[in-house]
Parts: structure tokens; C-alpha cells; sequence
């Protein structure tokens, strides 16, 4: 069973995800702060999907300033900075363009870590997308804006057409070091 | 070209308020209907595929989205009168003095960079609620602690305080300056002296407006040293709580 790993503040929103993978066949454990997240053995998990803007709990330096807007990119960094590199999504409905150019710049230097809009999916149709980042599938069909992150994030095989893309996948799933 | 009245500044900040606050609420909003649909998408989902979903669950499901729907028409409003007089009492959130004291440790934690240390206390009433416009308490308290950590003398310490008295929370910063920005300090209150051109006290200025339009007081008191040049300034914030 196929495990994964639901961070977020917003305790509905992450129950609706957890109820949808779980209807899906995933096995879904769920941290509601920085705290309970950085406890998480991320090495057990298939898949992080984290929410990008958290209240930081003084974990982390920088982000109290900025109100939590990056939480999720350190809590990304915290996953990743032993060289595993477990796929990891991080959600968002951030609208203001100046912390949305940050943090794609941020996103461009990491592996393995995708921004997507939580408006773009419901929690079912994200269990299709879940499995197919698990699993090195392509993903279709994603929304265009969706496709531009991608297009920042990973390596693009296919070509890109507006409102249709087919991305391939495979690096954001490579294998676990 | 005409000189801005103290008026015209008080709208100027209002309308900064609102392009600052906009996106923040936009995002709540959408955040709320983003749990909405969710909700409603998985019930479709569970009738559709014939799951046997458990009634209680279902109940969970509206609750979701009747309480999403609540917030978003609560967030929308507070958006609508935001630039209104309506919306200072209709702001009025409860909160805690816990809150109140997490609400100015961050204020704090923005200035820890400063040359100077600070020190909160907390009136000891963790459970006690009121109602207080927290974006208005925000904003007096981070322009008088901004002026604190700008005008206090180098390596001193920065007191902050925060208690209930006869209805009202009193916030207190106090400091060691020099004296000759204790003079300056003594003008910042005064409008005409906060529109000069080096735009000293101007935000200070502000926050007493927005102090009053709370219907509370911001006060500030100095007592020179009798020696070393220096002196106490004490900005006292009051705000009447219900």
C-alpha cells in the first residue's frame, strides 16, 4: 500500500485529502503543524503533500517574517537535506504575485518538489495525480497554469501544449536515495 | 501643490490597509470554498460510485461546507466594510491575552535584528477573552515598537507590557533614550511636526489616529535622567475591550 504523508493547518482540508486517498487505496498519515511534520519518519512515505503556507512555530529563521508564507519550501528543505529525495507536493491558493515569484525561484533549485494550486484539483481527481507521481506515470491533462510550474519544476520530455499537457514525471518520481 | 491634511494621510493609510489586507482575505475566502467544494465533490463522489458512506460521515461532509460557506460570507463581509466606520466594531474579534501575547512576540521578533533587546510581559490571564480589532492592535503596536527600536539607545532594553485593566487593555513600551531624541519623541505626537520633511513621527501620528478611531488613547510620557543626558519614554496604549 502505497504511503503518504498529509501536512497542513487546515484541518478540513486535510481530512477531505485523507478521506479521498484513503478511498483510493493509500495509506495516509497526517501532521496539522511543523511540529508534528518534522517528526514524521519521511522515509516511510511514497509522497509528501504539504501545504506551503503554515504558521513556521518558530521552527524555522526567516519565515516569521514573511508570516509563514514559506513554511512549506523549509519543511521541504528539512525532507530533502539528507539526500532523500521523496517526491513532495506542495499545496497552496497563494495570490500575491511577489511571494508567488519567490517561491518559484526557490522551487527551482530543489528536486523532486512540485507547487500546485489546491483550486486546479479536488481531492479525488488528486488521487489519480498522486498515484501517478508515485508511480512515474504521466500525468495529462493538467491545468495550464499547473503546467507552468511543472514546466520550472522538472524536466519537460513532451512538448507543451496550452491547456493539454503531458509531462513526464519520471524525475520528480526517481527512486529514493 | 497642497499640503496633505492629517485627514487626507488617515485615508491614504485606510487605502494601504485595504491593498495590504485584499489579498489576505481573497485568500481566506478562497481557501473556504476551496473546502466547500471539496466537501461537496466527495459526497458527490461517494453517491455516484455507490460507497456506502456512513450517514455520520455524510453529516461531516455538510457541516463542511455549511461552515466553509459561513466563513467565506463572514470573510467577504469583513472585506466589504473594511474601509467603513461599521467595520471597526464589526472587526472586533475575540481573543485571548495568550493571543495577544503571541500577536506581540511576532511584532517583536520582526525587530529582533535591532541593537536593542526586548522584553514582554504578559498579564497572567491566559483564558480571559475579549473583543479587540486585532489588524488595528497590530498596527499601533508594531509603528510604536518600530519607533522604540529606532530611537532607543544602543544596546539598551526595550520593555513591552500588556495587561487588562478596568475594560481596557493597556500595552506599554518603554525605553532609555537620549534626550535630545526625547525631544524629538515630545514633537512626534504633534501633527504638524509628524509631516515635515524628514517624515519623522509620521507613522506615529497615524497610529493615534487609528488608536482614536478605536476609541482608545496612546499617550506617551518622558522623565529625563538626572544625569548621562538620557531619558525614560513611555508610549502608553490603551484600547477599550468588551
Amino acid at each position: 500500500m502505497k504511503k503518504i504523508a498529509l501536512i497542513d493547518d487546515d484541518e478540513v482540508h486535510i481530512r477531505h485529502y485523507s478521506d479521498a486517498l484513503e478511498t483510493q487505496g493509500f495509506s495516509t498519515s497526517i501532521a496539522s503543524n511543523v511540529g508534528e511534520a518534522l517528526k514524521l519518519n519521511y522515509m516511510d512515505f511514497d509522497l509528501v503533500v504539504c501545504d506551503l503556507m503554515m504558521p513556521s512555530d518558530d521552527f524555522f529563521q526567516n519565515t516569521e517574517t514573511n508570516r509563514g508564507l514559506m513554511t512549506g519550501l523549509r519543511i521541504a528543505e528539512f525532507f530533502h537535506s539528507d539526500g532523500c529525495l521523496v517526491p513532495i507536493v506542495l499545496l497552496t491558493n497563494l495570490n500575491i504575485p511577489n511571494v508567488l515569484d519567490d517561491v518559484d525561484v526557490e522551487v527551482q533549485k530543489m528536486q523532486n518538489v512540485l507547487v500546485m494550486r489546491k483550486t486546479e484539483f479536488n481531492p479525488i481527481e488528486f488521487a489519480q495525480v498522486a498515484l501517478d507521481l508515485i508511480e512515474g506515470n504521466r500525468v495529462s491533462k493538467l491545468p495550464p497554469s499547473l503546467g507552468t510550474r511543472l514546466a520550472n519544476s522538472i524536466e519537460i520530455k513532451a512538448p507543451v501544449i496550452p491547456g493539454f499537457l503531458s509531462v513526464d514525471l519520471i524525475k520528480l518520481a526517481g527512486k529514493k536515495t | 501643490m497642497k499640503k496633505p491634511t492629517l485627514a487626507d494621510e488617515v485615508q491614504i493609510e485606510r487605502q494601504k490597509l485595504i491593498q495590504e489586507m485584499a489579498p489576505v482575505l481573497m485568500h481566506e475566502m478562497q481557501s473556504h470554498l476551496v473546502n466547500a467544494r471539496n466537501a461537496a465533490e466527495l459526497i458527490k463522489y461517494n453517491i455516484e460510485s455507490a460507497s456506502n458512506l456512513h450517514p455520520t460521515k455524510l453529516s461531516i461532509y455538510c457541516d463542511d461546507i455549511l461552515r466553509s460557506l459561513q466563513s467565506c460570507v463572514g470573510t467577504l463581509d469583513a472585506f466589504v466594510n473594511l474601509n467603513t466606520d461599521v467595520a471597526r466594531s464589526r472587526n472586533r474579534k475575540p481573543v485571548s491575552m495568550d493571543e495577544v501575547g503571541t500577536l506581540l512576540r511576532q511584532c517583536l521578533q520582526m525587530f529582533r535584528a535591532s541593537s536593542v533587546e526586548f522584553e514582554l510581559r504578559i498579564a497572567a490571564e491566559p483564558k480571559t477573552t475579549f473583543a479587540l480589532d486585532r489588524r488595528f492592535f497590530e498596527h499601533v503596536v508594531l509603528n510604536i515598537v518600530q519607533n522604540a527600536a529606532k530611537f532607543a539607545k544602543k544596546g539598551t532594553r526595550v520593555h513591552v507590557s500588556s495587561k487588562l485593566t478596568n475594560g481596557c487593555l493597556n500595552t506599554l513600551v518603554k525605553n532609555v533614550v537620549d534626550s535630545k531624541a526625547t525631544a524629538d519623541a515630545h514633537l512626534w505626537m504633534d501633527a504638524g511636526y509628524a509631516r515635515n520633511p524628514s517624515g519623522a513621527g509620521h507613522g506615529l501620528t497615524i497610529a493615534k489616529q487609528i488608536t482614536n478611531e478605536m476609541g482608545g488613547e496612546l499617550n506617551l510620557s518622558f522623565e529625563p535622567h538626572r544625569d548621562k543626558g538620557l531619558s525614560t519614554v513611555e508610549l502608553h496604549f490603551k484600547v477599550p475591550v468588551t
